[in-house]
C-alpha cells in the first residue's frame, strides 16, 4: 500500500482509535498517545500485509490491541460472575425507586450524570470487559468487527458485552444513588 | 414465525438495539414492543443508557497528534 493511501485510511479512524486507546489505558491519555504512536508505526511497517478489500479498521485495531499487550497491558481471566439471564437492570431499579415508567430516562437520570463519571465507569470495568466495551462504545464496531479484532467468537463478544452492560448499569445506578439523583427524582 | 413472550424479547433486547438480529427476529421484537408497554419502557431505558455511554465514551484527538504520527513514518521508509 502506498504511504499516501495508508495515511488517508488511518486518518479516517485515528479519532476512534485514540478513544479506544484511552479506554484501554483506563483514562491515561499520555499512555494512550504512546500506544497509538507505536501501533501506527507498526501498522505502517506492516502495511503490505493488509489485504485490500478487507476491513482496515478491524486490521488496525487488532494491531493496536496487540501493541497494548506488548506494552504490558494485562489480559485478565474472567472473574466477574453475573446472572446469565439478561435483565433490564436500570429500568427495574428505577421502577423500584418509584420513578414512573413513562418518564424520559434521559431527563430523570442519564442527563444528570457527569461525562467524566461515565468515562470512569467504563475505565473501571475489568480489562476483558473493557476491551469489548471500548470497541463497542468508542470504536463504533459491530459484533463481527469486534470478533475479528480480538480473535474471539461472536458469541463471546455478545456475552462479554452483555456482562459489560450489566456492570455499567450497576455502576451508573450506584453513582446516581450516591449523587442523590435518584432520591431527588423519587421524591419530587 | 411465532410470537415472542416478554422473557424472549428481553433476552433479545441488546441485539435488537444493536441491529444484530435477523430481520425476522427484528420484526418479531418490534411487534411485541408495539403491544407491550412494559417491554417498550424497558427498551427505552436500555437504549437511553447506550446513547449516554456512547456519547461519553469518545475522546477528542489531541491537536497535532496526527501530524506527529505521520512524521514518525519518515524513519520507516
Amino acid at each position: 500500500m502506498e504511504r499516501a493511501t495508508f495515511e488517508r485510511e488511518l486518518e479516517k479512524i485515528l479519532g476512534l482509535a485514540y478513544g479506544y486507546a484511552v479506554r484501554l489505558h483506563g483514562g491515561d491519555r499520555d499512555a494512550a498517545e504512546d500506544l497509538l504512536q507505536e501501533a501506527s508505526v507498526s501498522a505502517f511497517r506492516g502495511r503490505d500485509n493488509f489485504m485490500p478489500g478487507t476491513n482496515f479498521k478491524a486490521w488496525f485495531f487488532k494491531i493496536l490491541t496487540n501493541a497494548f499487550y506488548r506494552q504490558g497491558g494485562k489480559k485478565e481471566l474472567e472473574t466477574v460472575s453475573l446472572d446469565a439471564d439478561p435483565e433490564p437492570y436500570l429500568y427495574l431499579q428505577a421502577k423500584e425507586a418509584g420513578i414512573s415508567a413513562s418518564d424520559d430516562p434521559a431527563e430523570v437520570l442519564f442527563n444528570k450524570i457527569d461525562v467524566v463519571e461515565v468515562k470512569n465507569a467504563l475505565d473501571n470495568l475489568p480489562s476483558e470487559f473493557r476491551e469489548v466495551s471500548a470497541l463497542y462504545f468508542t470504536g463504533e464496531m459491530s459484533y463481527e468487527e469486534i470478533s475479528e479484532t480480538l480473535d474471539i467468537p461472536v458469541g463471546t463478544v455478545r456475552s462479554r458485552l452483555h456482562r459489560a452492560r450489566k456492570l455499567l448499569q450497576v455502576a451508573l445506578w450506584d453513582l446516581a444513588v450516591s449523587r442523590g439523583i435518584v432520591e431527588a427524582v423519587s421524591y419530587a | 414465525m411465532h410470537d415472542m413472550d416478554c422473557r424472549e424479547v428481553i433476552k433479545h433486547m441488546a441485539q435488537y438495539l444493536d441491529r444484530e438480529l435477523s430481520s425476522e427476529e427484528q420484526q418479531e421484537v418490534q411487534k411485541h414492543l408495539g403491544e407491550c408497554g412494559s417491554c417498550a419502557n424497558a427498551f427505552r431505558w436500555e437504549n437511553s443508557m447506550l446513547v449516554l455511554v456512547k456519547n461519553c465514551a469518545g475522546e477528542e484527538l489531541p491537536q497535532g497528534l496526527t501530524t506527529r504520527i505521520f512524521e514518525s513514518f519518515d524513519c520507516c521508509e
